[in-house]
């Protein structure tokens, strides 16, 4: 999946916003081999200029696909399915109304590589006499469903999801289905709740009162609908953990079959005190697995039977059991599994691989099995733990090496999790991953590393990757025509721009001098004081003594960079008489480095590094 | 502005595109003039050959905002002769802009006023003339104007000069290096020429006569263009243009410099000629060069210290001071016109000539490595 072009009317503060999604980099030049087909893209932008709106905006668009909607705001989008060998391009165009809604699909045929944002104007506006172009919902007839023009699409976010949760949001007429009435009927009188009286605590009236009927109806509405097949997925609750547990078994799998775990997961683990996945416990709940379809009962079965233990958890009205699966334990001896082929396993962690999906299987689709779990309510809590060191060989030593995921540090949880989306799509054909600001939390070390993950995980797939970002070191490994740099005008609407300047391989302060047009890659308070205390110093006609020792203060507080050299400069030309600026210039005016460099070294009555000293 | 701006020879059929909007906008403003009166065969009639008439008439007949442009001409013509005398009037003033930059102050002053009395329909009238005018350049230069880059009518549309030839033949004009991979360089701030558009130095949207004038266009980078620095802002004082320099009326023609002061902490945009100091702030203020050159002043100081930093962190050895008297010389060699930034980067050279910052330098230097 390649986006190539997307066409904001209005989605505020976006307005007019037309971006051109570069579609092949430079990286062809250096990049061995052929180039790879997954495409990084950034938003860059200050605080407030709609960086995530416009990946909002995109979701948007692909969510109201999927629910055969249109979002409430006029766009035109244009992306590229399949790989380089078999593309299909798939125009979906809204002017605003439904009977102009429309989606076009082209096999075989991709626009050129250089085309702006007028050239796909024009291709829009000729639509309907292309003879590339072939309507697959003409206008007048959205919506349809085109499920299989559909992208994967995962979006995550490090900061607040209740924006994002809204865009997820279930169309009214499924999420409300059970609730509505017809409109001569009267709001019937018994369904009318006290004051501050939510469904939730009626439905937790209802269950204490009525323990002879355990809660018969699955939570599975719509309410959260990123299990329905084909919908985005929004990474939000315990889904990450999900994407974590699939990428680890899948891990553990790899490393059955061949013997050694996949060499850039042992990275990401080595990136946090994560040696070994040691054990992995799934919160049930009882009641709703047993409103469960058949199968997905079936399953959970054969998990409660596969687990090396299963533990009863207190609670006033469901019915909780914790199964723990050991890794590398074997399975507890039973042939009353529905899947025969669980008895002939050796471990229980491959078992639970196996629930999760078959063999050959990816990782993605056993966290789409997951999340279909925690969706239904079937699940409500992963938990993982971890050895850290290697089993003591001395049995009597006390081992400290096991610990709880949840007990690392909030950055680790993090880098784990984010760094096990990457790994998630690796292998996917056209995912659509949209991170919003997916390095906050992170030290300056883990960020550089960003896009080389990236590259590393998907790289080889047809996928795309849209991050929001804010950090100046994470765009020094980018170039310029990946990043949309979104700004805000003075009327508070916000467009799209290409960056001004070279980024790659730049020098991160000099990048954040350029990029967010800061005058400086130091503080404001640094820098305020520092050019007060300059602008006294050079208010008084010659400076005191006072001055200089002020001066020689500061100078010595500051770390280094450009305001110490400066200063320091300054210091020294402060000090000096008429007679050795004059020489010191001649000096400076000599063809011979080497000379140069000894003359000056005299002068500073210091040991030049090569000659003696009485040169 | 540090660098020469010429006119490009495509200029011609700019200039020719003047003239007939000129001609055009001085016909409207006849007394027996009306609204009727304006049709295929009088456009004819004005217009010199069929090719220009033919042109002007599908021009009129473009639509905007769900009015074509003909109505608009329509309205103009249909004017009271009073306010179409004080539209005459205006259109002589503020199509020959040539004559406010005299060598000696002439005191001439471009009308700041709208040309229509002030009541009511003022501001229909303006829109009406604003959005005519302003079609010129949106729609004509953007879809071919009816000349040859040489200024010849002509009826073919891929022949005749556009937005884009135009845009593309002034910057390959102004490029010192014009190979295809070349950084291009933008002839207002010197840096590097991206986002690049089209800058009407007298804004269209108050002297929508000059939308297509050869000297009121410079193609410059968006960052120049864009607000907080260029954007909308006026390039005179009340009407007159005497404390302003024009980029191809007034040029300052080489007398600007850049210069550094220790105790500046950046650089300043200076000129050899004193009577120009009003000039020169009034630039400055106008494109913030000296914030923006000062931010590339100190990135690049930065970068070429990392430079000499990593160097030798990875030999392993202290700097030697002749060794790093020698790193900067070759970096200063290696300063090429050619480059975006050149000026600002030569500063730097320069001021990396100073005994006391090579000192400073080499201390930091070992003591960092």
């Amino acid at each position: 999946m390649r986006l190539r072009y997307l066409n904001l009317k209005l989605y505020a503060p976006l307005s007019n916003l037309k971006v051109c999604f570069a579609s092949d980099m430079i990286w062809n030049a250096i990049a061995e081999g052929s180039p790879d087909p997954c495409a990084i893209h950034f938003v860059v932008g200050l605080n407030g200029s709609g960086k995530s709106h416009l990946l909002r905006a995109l979701a948007s668009v692909f969510v109201s696909l999927a629910d055969g909607r249109l979002p409430g705001f006029p766009f035109t989008l244009i992306y590229e399915l399949g790989t380089a060998d078999n593309p299909r391009t798939v125009i979906f165009n809204n002017p605003g109304i439904r009977s102009e809604a429309s989606l076009w699909q082209a096999e075989r045929i991709v626009f050129e590589k250089n085309v702006d944002a007028d050239g796909f104007d024009v291709a829009i506006a000729a639509l309907q006499t292309s003879e590339d172009f072939i309507a697959r919902v003409a206008p007048g007839n959205y919506p349809q469903t085109v499920t299989d023009l559909l992208p994967k699409i995962l979006a995550y976010t490090s900061g607040s999801w209740d924006a994002w949760n809204e865009v997820w949001r279930p169309p009214l007429d499924l999420a409300g289905q059970d609730f509505r009435f017809p409109k001569d009927e009267d709001f019937p009188f018994e369904l009318e709740r006290p004051v501050g009286w939510t469904g939730q605590d009626e439905d937790a009236l209802d269950s204490v009162e009525k323990p002879e009927n355990p809660g018969a109806t699955l939570p599975h509405t719509y309410v959260d609908a990123s299990d329905l097949l084909n919908r985005p997925i929004l990474m939000s609750g315990s889904r990450p953990d999900a994407a974590l547990l699939a990428v680890a078994l899948q891990g553990l799998q790899t490393e059955r079959e061949q013997g050694s775990v996949p060499v850039e997961l042992a990275n990401l683990f080595k990136k946090t005190v994560w040696q070994k996945l040691v054990s992995v416990r799934l919160r049930l709940n009882l009641d709703h697995a047993l409103a469960a379809p058949r199968a997905m009962r079936n399953k959970i079965h054969d998990a409660l039977l596969a687990a090396g233990e299963v533990i009863s958890q207190p609670h006033p009205s469901e019915r909780l059991r914790v199964l723990h699966f050991d890794v590398g334990a074997p399975l507890p001896l039973n042939t009353e599994y529905h899947d025969k082929r669980l008895a002939t396993l050796t471990s229980q962690d491959e078992a639970l691989t196996l629930l999760l999906g078959e063999q050959n299987q990816s990782a993605f689709s056993r966290f789409n099995e997951l999340s279909r779990w925690l969706a239904l309510g079937l699940i409500d809590g992963i938990e993982m733990s971890i050895r850290r060191n290697e089993k003591p060989e001395n049995v009597e030593q006390a081992d400290i090496g096991v610990m709880s995921y949840a007990d690392l540090s909030d950055g680790e949880q993090m880098v784990l999790r984010r760094w096990a989306l990457f790994h998630l799509l690796s292998g996917q054909q056209d995912a659509l991953l949209l991170l919003d600001e997916p390095e906050t939390h992170f030290n300056d070390a883990w960020k550089r590393e960003i896009v080389s993950i990236i590259e590393q995980a998907m790289g080889k797939d047809a996928s795309s990757v849209l991050i929001a970002s804010h950090s100046a070191i994470v765009l020094s490994d980018v170039f310029d025509e990946e990043i949309i740099h979104i700004k805000k005008a003075l009327d508070s609407t916000s467009s799209a721009y290409q960056v001004a300047s070279r980024t790659f391989g730049t020098d991160p302060s000099a990048l954040m001098m350029s990029l967010f047009e800061t005058d400086d890659s130091i503080g404001i308070r640094a820098q305020r004081r520092i050019e007060a205390f300059i602008d006294y110093i050079r208010q008084q006609q010659a400076p005191t003594e006072k001055n200089i020792a002020d001066l020689r203060m500061v100078i010595s507080r500051l770390g280094t960079g450009f305001y110490r050299s400066e200063l320091q400069t300054w210091l020294k030309q402060l000090q000096e008489d008429n007679e050795r600026i004059a020489l010191k210039r001649v000096i400076m005016n000599l063809d011979s480095p080497k000379l140069k460099a000894e003359l000056l070294a005299v002068i500073e009555q210091k040991i030049p590094d090569t000659g003696d000293s009485n040169a | 502005m540090l660098r020469p701006i010429k006119k490009i020879e495509s200029a011609a059929a700019l200039n020719a595109t003047q003239k007939m909007i000129q001609r055009f906008a001085l016909w409207l403003c006849e007394p027996g003039r009306s609204a009727e009166k304006i049709t295929e065969a009088e456009i004819k009639t004005l217009m010199k050959t069929p090719q220009e008439a033919a042109w002007l008439w599908s021009f009129l007949s473009g639509k905007h905002n769900g009015k074509t442009h003909l109505q608009r001409a329509k309205y103009l013509a249909a004017l009271s002769a009073n306010q179409k005398a004080r539209l005459k009037a205006w259109v002589n003033a503020t199509t020959n802009v040539g004559v406010y930059f005299d060598l000696t102050p002439t005191g001439k002053q471009i009308p700041v006023d709208s040309p229509f009395i002030k009541n009511k329909a003022a501001k229909t009238h303006w829109d009406n003339l604003k959005d005519l005018m302003e079609a010129f350049y949106l729609k004509g230069l953007n879809q071919g104007l009816a000349y040859l880059p040489d200024g010849n009518p002509t009826a073919d549309k891929t022949k005749a000069l556009n937005y884009q030839t135009f845009r593309m033949d002034f910057i390959k004009y102004h490029q010192l290096d014009k190979h295809e991979f070349a950084r291009e360089v933008c002839v207002m701030c010197n840096g590097e020429l991206r986002n690049t558009s089209i800058d009407h130095w007298i804004p269209k949207a108050d002297y929508p006569l000059l939308s297509v004038c050869a000297d009121n266009l410079v193609p410059i980078c968006g960052e120049c263009n864009q607000s907080p620095n260029k954007g909308k802002k006026k390039v005179h004082t009340e009407g007159s243009f005497e404390d302003w320099f024009h980029p191809h009326l007034r040029h300052p023609g080489g007398t600007l410099i850049i210069t550094h002061q220790t105790s500046d902490f950046g650089v300043a945009l200076n000129t050899t000629r004193a009577s120009d100091a009003a000039r020169v702030r009034n630039l400055n203020a106008l494109f913030n060069l000296e914030q923006r050159w000062t931010r590339e002043f100190k990135a690049e100081y930065r970068k070429l210290y990392n430079s000499i930093l990593t160097r030798q962190q990875k030999k392993g050895t202290p700097l030697s001071l002749e060794s790093l008297c020698h790193q900067l010389e070759e970096w200063a060699d290696g300063l090429n016109p050619n480059q975006p930034h050149y000026e600002v980067h030569r500063v730097l050279a320069e001021t990396l000539r100073d005994a006391n910052r090579l000192m400073t330098w080499h201390a930091q230097l070992i003591d960092e490595a």
